[in-house]
């Protein structure tokens, strides 16, 4: 069979290679759930955000840094409490006495991997300096506007049971992630594995960089060139109008959501060796890319329903374009 | 539980089409006939025929032959049965008795032989029905559907008993029968489907949900018959027959400008009064040939009954809108009249389009050979192979991607493993991918496909193990 457009088999074998060096990699640290760590490849693919939603414990911090030692580029780590105020993201004008004047010293946002520790313990006011750094990649501060470097990427982690001194986070910042996931308990053999590994060493700390910058660079852009046929599309986008009529959503997914939705499938699509999306990528990452826009019926939440189980139930009424 | 649940399934749609079938053979009997009741027996044809088809169906013969043989089965004991009921007096020699029901048939409209009309009509629907309840899978969305419709055919039906003066004394019994049965096909449904709360019948709360249903139905049709009296009802119809009046005048009016020489001197303007009588004059005296006077008549029949059918959807779909509107809250689910009646009449423009489609495909195949050599495409191939394996395996979910059918197909057919893998994986690449297949790809494709149609069914598909995969 022959194509004439958009990226090449070849070009999608590369991807996968990459993911596949990635997952290796990360899983030294994190035993099982090679299924999360791929979507961590996807959110790199896209140089998109990540909240990692669980219950502490289950490695959501340890993952964040297995993925930032697995690239090439600068980490910083931000522990975010109540008393932490937006110049200590964002960085401070401060009065250098050698040359008498005003300079400019980065925070701690400034740097490829950002890893923002327990987001929802942060103020309002504070959290709300990230959505600049998020969407434009860039911050503020007084009058300077500092560019972040490229790739930039945060992955934020938070307890969603510990509820007592939180502030959750507005919609505006939820929108700005490109997934939410969840890392989840390991199983019974994954565990006892995981034992055996972290017995003697930490071995995130031997852990080694397997992506060059430049090599991640070219990464995305192969990922962008990932053919998107039009009956695909059109299913992209009725899933996303789908969220906005269901009655048991208050709120729908916004058309941000939808392009999310489709440079995450194209990632997956690549990382699974394909040059093309087809519907299966979308189903998969419908609840990972749109449960965290949504807003639920209150009513519906009282019958147990929540944000993943109502995606995961619209998908399965879209129909699935078939010529 | 789940093997009394789906035999239960049937029985219940079963009643449930009995129920308003019955409604409508007693509103129609009560109009036209006047001899011996053929309700009974029309309803014993819908169990004759779930039970004939589903022996026929053991047979394993071809789907036309079954058909056939099940038609001719309707045609024998219909037959049979009018002789029975309307020509008792003759002797079974006498071939008229035979010949009275085909002739009933060919004079549909006209000159209608009412009894034997109804006769032909009541047990064809019947037939049809029982065929139906045995033929395709049960689940919510079908009992939902045949809710709805049935409830539009007893609203119509009891407002036609009223109009002709018919009694509905056994109606409304029935219409409560209805209801019972179709809450609880709804309920049965929904616990079969695993929903997670709706129906106490998915917690084995059976009798006691039963006689809930039959409470609340019983109280609500008690206190619908308190508010819906005799003169509401008249009002309503008069109404109606105002406005028919109206269109009726405006239609006369557009009528009295076409050029005076066209119609007859004599005739009266049916305008001028709006009477019943001088309208079917008019009518009688128009100078135009008889034929056309008939289809004339029959465009007026299906216009008037077009608009009533209209009225009455968008009135029953303005009432649900509002009942789904109210339930939000409450956490009913209901599905829009307007669009189940929409997507229903597309699928029946649909399916005979397609069949058209295949009468007109065979007459150019007879008439030039050569229009058969046709290259055949992926799509063609692939969705050859989705309607094939829809009747014979297991039909395609909307919502089902390739690989997800694919996967659901290797399960009842383990031999053709490879063949549905390439079939899928060269159709994915050529809808998705937008990959051209080549002529090798093709006969490659045609092969599989040959390949799969003969390979050997592992299981006979189980529809409660289906629905379960597939929720």
């Amino acid at each position: 069979m022959k194509r004439d457009h958009g990226c090449s088999e070849q070009d999608a074998g590369r991807l996968k290679q990459a993911a596949d060096r990635f997952k290796e990699n990360v899983g030294r640290v994190m035993v099982g759930k090679s299924d999360v760590v791929e979507l961590c490849f996807v959110a790199l693919l896209c140089e998109g955000h990540i909240l990692l939603e669980d219950v502490p414990g289950t490695g959501k911090t340890t993952l964040a840094k297995a993925i930032a030692r697995s690239m090439e580029g600068g980490f910083h780590r931000i522990q975010c409490t109540p008393d932490l105020l937006p110049s200590d993201v964002t960085g401070i004008h401060y009065f250098n006495q050698k040359t008498g004047a005003f300079e400019f010293r980065p925070g701690p946002i400034v740097s490829n991997i950002v890893l923002v520790d327990e987001i929802n313990r942060a103020t309002p006011r504070t959290q709300s300096c990230f959505l600049e750094s998020m969407q434009e990649r860039q911050v503020s501060a007084d009058l300077e506007t500092v560019k972040l470097p490229r790739p930039f990427m945060l992955l934020a982690t938070q307890n969603p049971v510990e509820l007592e001194g939180t502030f959750a986070l507005p919609e505006a910042q939820l929108d700005r992630f490109l997934l939410r996931l969840s890392v989840g308990y390991p199983s019974a053999a994954e565990e006892s594995g995981m034992l055996d590994r972290f017995r003697d060493h930490q071995p995130l700390e031997a852990l080694e960089s397997v992506l060059g910058k430049g090599e991640l660079e070219l990464l995305q852009a192969t990922s962008r060139d990932i053919h998107v046929s039009e009956p695909v599309r059109d299913y992209m986008t009725a899933v996303c109008r789908a969220t906005r009529i269901d009655p048991v959503l208050r709120l729908g997914a916004s058309p941000r959501a939808t392009l999310a939705l489709q440079q995450a499938s194209q990632a997956l699509a690549g990382i699974s060796g394909r040059d093309f999306v087809i519907p299966d990528d979308v189903k998969r990452l419908a609840v990972p890319v749109l449960a965290h826009r949504v807003l639920l019926q209150t009513s519906a939440s009282v019958h147990g329903a929540t944000n993943a189980s109502a995606i995961e139930q619209l998908v399965s009424t879209v129909p699935v374009p078939i010529e | 539980m789940k093997r009394t649940r789906a035999l239960l399934l049937p029985l219940v749609l079963l009643g449930m089409q009995a129920c308003w079938l019955g409604i409508w053979i007693g509103v129609v009997e009560s109009a036209v006939q006047g001899g011996r009741s053929i309700t009974a027996c029309s309803l014993c044809f819908m169990a004759m025929g779930m039970v004939a088809f589903l022996l026929l169906r053991r047979l394993r013969a071809r789907r036309i032959t079954i058909e056939g043989l099940y038609w001719l089965l309707w045609c024998l004991l219909s037959a049979v049965v009018g002789k029975l009921l309307l020509f008792a007096h003759m002797p079974w020699a006498d071939p008229a008795w035979l010949t009275a029901l085909p002739q009933a048939a060919l004079r549909l409209v006209f000159e209608t032989r009412p009894a034997e009309l109804l006769l032909l009509a009541g047990t064809g629907v019947a037939w049809y029905l029982g065929r139906r309840s045995a033929s395709s899978p049960l689940h919510y969305g079908r009992l939902l559907g045949d809710f709805q419709f049935g409830l539009v055919l007893i609203l119509i039906a009891l407002l036609l008993s009223h109009a002709v003066g018919a009694s509905s004394h056994g109606h409304v019994l029935l219409a409560l029968a209805f209801f019972a049965l179709s809450l609880t096909g709804v309920a049965l449904s929904r616990g079969e489907e695993g929903s997670d709360a709706a129906s106490l019948l998915a917690r084995k709360h059976f009798s006691s949900s039963l006689l809930s249903f039959v409470a609340i139905v019983s109280t609500a049709g008690l206190l619908v018959s308190i508010a819906v009296t005799p003169e509401v009802i008249s009002a309503v119809v008069d109404s109606l027959k105002y406005v028919w009046q109206l269109i009726e005048r405006a239609m006369a009016f557009i009528a009295s400008l076409v050029p005076a020489g066209e119609i007859e001197p004599e005739g009266p303007p049916a305008s001028a009064t709006g009477d019943d009588t001088s309208l079917l004059e008019f009518y009688h005296s128009m100078p135009i040939p008889a034929l056309l006077k008939r289809i004339l008549y029959l465009l007026y029949v299906t216009m008037v009954a077009g608009l009533l059918l209209f009225g009455l959807w968008r009135l029953c779909g303005q009432v649900l809108e509002w009942l789904k509107r109210r339930s939000r809250t409450a956490g009913i689910e209901l599905e829009a009249l307007d669009a189940g009646f929409l997507s229903d009449l597309l699928a029946l423009v649909r399916w005979l389009g397609r069949k058209l489609g295949r009468v007109w495909q065979g007459i150019r195949t007879r008439v030039n050979p050569r229009r058969t050599t046709a290259t055949p495409t992926v799509a063609g191939l692939y969705a050859d192979l989705l309607r094939w394996a829809g009747k014979r395996l297991r039909p395609r979910q909307p919502a089902e991607s390739p690989y997800e059918y694919q996967a659901a197909l290797q399960g009842l057919l383990p031999s053709a493993g490879d063949d549905l893998a390439l079939m899928t994986q060269t159709y994915v690449c050529t809808c998705y991918g937008g990959y051209r297949a080549e002529s090798a790809d093709i006969e490659a494709l045609g092969r599989a496909s040959h390949r799969i149609r003969h390979s050997r069914r592992l299981r006979k598909p189980d529809i409660t193990t289906k629905e379960e995969e597939t929720g």
